[in-house]
């Protein structure tokens, strides 16, 4: 599979399998200068952003063993820029990780919610 | 315009919290110089009438700011700054500079806190019990004081940095990017002290 397809067949599973823990999405591809994020969402009256790492069986290690620090700076970078130019928001907030295994057929073999992943 | 509380702060000393300090930065967008951090231990139960006065530092004027400031220091409540110049920045990312610069304002405090409020964000690498508010400085008292040591601070620097190197207007918009300053920019070249890691500065040969 294309790497951007893998990648938008994780975000639309992640996204479903969200909303059903119960996350209300509040949008998807969030981007800004400093670059971008997958999905932001409330959870429990937090504010959750969150990084969905997909792959398929043959690259080497887990898709949550992807998110380098240089990764997570940026994600909180982004973070920190979202939440400069929105109102309206919850007084807390985190970085979850959605870890995604596609067998090389397209099928998903792992789902794994991390959440507060990222500090 | 909802006034910042101790309402924090209370929740807080209910669960036996007593030496609990606001931190906050600034200067994290600016193009040029340090990014700056103060830490805040208001007193239990503080009481001082000037206290009403204090809300974030972008709704003050530098003089309400500057006399906060002062009435801080008279009173003698503990405070703490950290400063973490623009080489680390293009070192090691604003996010971390500006954390770094967090975690020296909590060290710099002259007893060690309890608990942290932090705007924002959260300190992993300080060991001490903590909580970020998304829009803390508008919602709590201790960090809205941070905010005001933090902004004072980094001003009177930026206002000094000015004579050093002259010609930006540094004095004027402390190193945010207003249209004067990019204007200076595009003019002289970066100087000493501008972030080459930052979009507006990247790529401009120096001055």
């Amino acid at each position: 599979m294309k790497r951007k397809a893998l990648g938008e067949l994780g975000e639309r599973w992640a996204r479903e399998y969200l909303e059903r823990k119960g996350y209300l999405i509040r949008e998807t591809n969030f981007r800004c200068r400093e670059g971008e994020i997958d999905i932001v969402a409330e959870h429990n009256g937090c504010l959750v952003f969150v990084e969905v790492r997909t792959k398929t069986g043959s690259d080497f290690g887990t898709p949550e063993e992807s998110v380098t620090a240089a990764k997570q700076e940026k994600l909180v970078s982004v973070a920190m820029s979202y939440l400069q130019t929105h109102d309206d928001l919850p007084s807390e907030w985190r970085i979850d990780v959605v870890a995604i295994e596609v067998s090389p057929r397209g099928r998903v073999t792992r789902t794994e919610l991390i959440q507060n992943a990222v500090n | 315009m909802k006034l910042p509380t101790f309402d924090q702060e209370a929740t807080l000393q209910a669960r036996g919290y007593r030496l609990i300090a606001g931190v906050d930065e600034v200067g994290r967008g600016a193009l040029a110089g340090p990014v700056m951090a103060a830490a805040v231990i208001l007193p239990l139960g503080a009481d001082f009438p000037w206290l009403r006065s204090v809300r974030d530092s972008k709704q003050l004027s530098p003089r309400q700011r500057e006399r906060v400031f002062d009435l801080v220091q008279r009173a003698g409540i503990p405070f703490g700054l950290g400063s973490v110049p623009h080489a680390t920045i293009d070192e090691v990312g604003i996010v971390r500079a500006t954390r770094m610069a967090m975690a020296q304002a909590v060290e710099a405090l002259p007893s060690r806190p309890d608990f942290l409020l932090i705007d924002a964000l959260s300190l992993p690498e300080v060991n001490l019990p903590q909580k970020g508010i998304i829009r803390g400085d508008q919602l709590s008292v201790s960090i809205a004081c941070a905010s005001i040591m933090a902004k004072v601070s980094r001003d009177r620097q930026m206002t000094e940095l000015d004579s050093v190197y002259p010609g930006y207007g540094l004095a004027r918009h402390k190193g945010y990017g207003t249209r004067q300053h990019l204007q200076c920019l595009g003019q002289l070249g970066p100087c000493a002290i501008h972030r080459r890691s930052f979009a507006p500065v990247l790529g401009l040969s120096p001055a």
